[in-house]
């Protein structure tokens, strides 16, 4: 059997080899990095490696999806691209082939010509849904430039709809949710849009103008903006269904119409949606760069008032403005309400929102210990996760400056860091994991997007990280497992994929709350699955699902360690 | 053409060193400093500073102004070794370990940044900005308690210059956050009263409020205070468009 340091050397001993599964009986969470002997090593260009225009420093996403409904998770990474090759890399889709060696080790299989995807723009994010409920996983990709709504036509390929769906937009996007804003079975689609970009309009780094006011961030040259670069306006798609019944849904960019307008315009970078206020609507929250964030309350009839300042999301504790980057949602302490933990630049913190309920959040990031912690890194990525299956949700946050200037400079931060992983105690601090997390968290990179996933389908987390300019991390986790509930929806009456349900898992006097999403904290998409950690517990006493709809489903003495699919109510009871 | 800071440091420096003789005394020296240090031109003063300090090692004047450009400058290993240099040689400077607690703070040496703090609060206990900034790295450790007892010590003192009022006013402003994180929103409100009353444009402070009488359920007047928090955030942006110098 294997100790942890013996896994540590075994692990740094064959780095080129396909790890062996690990024996599991190392504290959990404990990361090893697959990627490579996955086949996932291709890099992910994103930007001059100089980062001499603030697009440089962007990185870019991707998606986990079941595109070919064979019930194991493929992917789609986006690929970025440069000032020279403003046509980059194509963006890739890779088919999960399951384990054929038996090693732990699944292959992925580079399907992107025969799905006939691979766009060439320069892409951000992706958000997956299946967004005309035909039962397949459709593909929204952000760009700089054009995005693409990719059909899944159910054969293995996608078609571009975005023109003809009214989606295309032709802004420099970066995130976007899938939401069913108005519950009326379809999901409509936000986008957070960052800046009027192009490169004969800004300056770059070190080419201002004679008069002009140096673009300087600690006695270092770095590049201008976002503060005095024009904002892009984010925007709302409402899904009007398939009026031609040609099989493609039109959307209607009804940003203004729905009240989703700031009072000025902010430079979006990440947006969730969670039902805030536990009314059974989502409402919106907005992540942006160096600006106020906002959080967008539906009034119940799909249309949304702007209250992130009284609610105390819109600022940090002291009431300043931070540079949102990511946005988590979970229920840290265990009180039924969903909180959120936002990721922002360096020399100042990510932010944990307690939520209080009555549409009051309480910033608690230095009584829980985030805010110290996290004072020297640039976060981006971020998720509540349980990641040694306790009960509590953990945090796992990317790491990764904007500007490589920055390195050799004694600023406290690297352009490259290893990412950050916080234990969830269970009293309301945030610690450190026994076993450090394992070899995977020893990597250091400009991190970007962080989408995890159940890769083996054996209950506990693997996750999928992106970096700036290189291959990404697949991070399997190895570590000792516990019990564990997923539980995935079909929807009827609400959409297909249950988006917007919250699923408590009740054992004994403790709730666990959940949403059923797939957009991740940044530039990305995952799985539609709730997950719940049980620690020592066999089955949970009773599951309740809240459909959008307004359905509940309610089932008891659920046995732990297996992926639950339930069906909604064709009628309520 | 000066395009840009790299730039106008470079010919700002330029300017400070060729101002000095080169058999320049240690006193110019730490003029040419003192005036670099005016014009931000932190490199050219650390390099006078420096010199000043080799010619008289044992200045304790010229290793804390060493300190000073240093971290101006951000550089923090060189600046805690001119600062520890003049504490060592001056066993009752106060100011040099207090700045010496600063810069490791910076650098998230938090336990000892807050011993060289109680070493410069041992030798003046009356050291309000040592005490300010006790309480403050306690606060962000979260050791609130203590936090809070540090700053009450601060408000407890007299104080005598401008620069000690403003410490003060600093000192009020934090304990009055500290009553936040205990959930005590009354008193809360009431120091962050006192801090407006006091200082009109503390935006914090304002935001502060706002959340205090939003908790307490007075909903109009914290309207009030967090509408003039976002205009007040919205002033102090600078907004001086880019765009890329024409053909």
């Amino acid at each position: 059997m294997l100790g942890i340091a013996g896994l540590a050397l075994a692990a740094a001993a064959c780095a080129a080899d396909p790890p062996a599964p690990a024996a599991q009986t190392v504290p959990a969470p404990y990361f090893v990095d697959i990627a490579a002997a996955a086949g996932l090593d291709v890099a992910q260009v994103a930007g001059g490696a100089d980062t001499d225009y603030i697009i440089d420093s962007f990185g870019a996403g991707g998606a986990w999806l079941d595109y070919d409904n064979d019930g194991d998770p493929d992917l789609y990474l986006v690929q970025g691209a440069t000032q020279d090759t403003p046509e980059g890399p194509p963006d890739r889709l890779y088919r999960n082939d399951g384990d054929p060696d038996g090693d732990g080790v699944p292959q992925f299989t580079d399907v992107t010509e025969a799905a006939q995807l691979g766009d060439r723009n320069w892409g951000v994010g992706a958000a997956v849904a299946d967004y005309d409920n035909d039962g397949d996983a459709d593909l929204y990709v952000t760009n700089w430039g054009a995005n693409r709504l990719y059909r899944n036509n159910g054969d293995g390929t996608f078609s571009d709809v975005a023109g003809d769906a009214g989606v295309r937009g032709a802004r420099w996007s970066t995130s976007a949710a899938w939401t069913d804003t108005d519950r009326d079975g379809d999901l409509d689609l936000y986008v957070t849009n960052y800046v009027e970009f192009s490169f004969e309009r800004y300056p770059a780094r070190g080419e201002l103008p004679a008069n002009a006011e140096p673009c300087v961030w600690r006695g270092v040259e770095i590049f201008c903006g976002p503060r005095n670069l024009e904002a892009a306006p984010d925007r709302f798609y409402r899904n009007e269904g398939d009026p031609d019944g040609d099989g493609i849904p039109r959307f209607v960019e009804a940003t203004a119409e729905v009240g989703l307008v700031p009072l000025e315009p902010a430079y979006g970078i990440a947006v969730r949606a969670f039902d805030a206020d536990g009314d059974g609507d989502d409402d919106l929250y907005v992540a942006n760069d160096s600006m106020q964030n906002l959080l967008f309350v539906n009034q119940g009839d799909g249309s949304f008032a702007e209250e992130s300042i009284l609610a105390g999301l819109a600022y940090s504790e002291r009431g300043t403005e931070q540079a949102g980057m990511g946005i988590a949602v979970g229920d840290y302490d265990h009180n039924g309400l969903l909180d959120l933990a936002v990721t922002n630049f360096s020399h100042d913190h990510d932010t944990l929102y307690r939520n209080d309920g009555d549409l009051l959040f309480t910033d608690v990031s230095f009584p829980t210990g985030l805010g110290t912690a996290s004072y020297f890194t640039l976060g981006w990525g971020i998720e509540f996760l349980d990641l040694d299956l306790d009960g509590w949700q953990d945090l796992y946050v990317c790491h990764g400056h904007v500007y490589p200037q920055i390195d050799g400079r004694d600023t406290g931060a690297s352009f490259r860091a290893a990412n950050g992983l916080y234990r969830n105690a269970g009293d309301g601090t945030l610690t450190t994991f026994d076993g450090g997390g394992g070899p995977g968290m020893a990597i250091e990179e400009a991190s970007r997007a962080l989408l995890p996933v159940d890769l083996e389908g054996d209950g506990d987390l693997d996750l999928l990280v992106t970096h700036i300019n290189a291959p990404p991390s697949l991070l399997r986790n190895d570590g000792e497992l516990a019990n564990w509930l997923a539980v995935g929806l079909r929807g009827t009456r609400s959409n297909a994929d249950g988006i917007g349900a919250r699923v408590v898992a009740i054992l004994g006097e403790t709730r666990l709350a959940r949403e059923i999403r797939r957009e991740a904290s940044y530039a990305g998409s995952v799985l539609p699955r709730a997950h719940f950690g049980l620690g020592g517990a066999g089955t949970v006493d009773r599951l309740e699902v809240r459909w959008p709809s307004g359905a509940i489903s309610t089932l008891e003495d659920v046995e732990a360690n297996h992926l639950i699919m339930i069906d909604e109510p064709e009628a309520d009871p | 053409m000066i395009r840009s800071l790299k730039h106008v440091a470079t010919v700002l420096s330029l300017g400070f060193l060729l101002a000095l003789p080169s058999t320049a005394g240690f006193d110019e020296l730490i003029e040419t400093g003192r005036a670099a240090m005016r014009a931000r031109d932190y490199a050219a003063a650390a390099d006078a500073f420096q010199q000043a300090a080799d010619l008289r090692p044992d200045a304790v004047d010229a290793w804390f102004r060493l300190g000073l450009a240093r971290s101006a400058n951000d550089e923090a290993a060189a600046a805690i070794a001119a600062y520890g240099k003049a504490a060592d040689l001056d066993p009752a400077h106060a100011p040099a370990r207090n700045n010496l607690g600063n810069v490791l703070f910076r650098r998230g040496d938090y336990e000892e940044a807050l011993v060289w703090y109680e070493r410069a609060l041992a030798i003046q206990p009356d050291y309000m900005l040592a005490r300010y900034h006790q309480g403050w790295v306690l606060r962000h450790y979260n050791r609130n308690e203590e936090a809070e007892a540090a700053f009450r010590q601060c408000l407890d003192l007299i104080p005598g210059s401008n620069r000690e009022q403003s410490t003060r006013l600093d000192c009020l402003f934090f304990a009055g956050t500290l009553r936040f994180r205990a959930e005590d929103y009354e008193a809360a409100a009431r120091a962050m009263e006192q801090m407006v009353e006091a200082n009109r444009s503390h935006i914090e402070a304002r935001y502060y409020l706002g959340m205090a009488y939003r908790r307490l359920g007075r909903i109009d007047e914290a309207r009030e205070q967090l509408e003039l928090h976002r205009r007040m955030t919205r002033a102090v942006r600078r907004d001086n468009p880019i765009k890329k110098v024409e053909p």
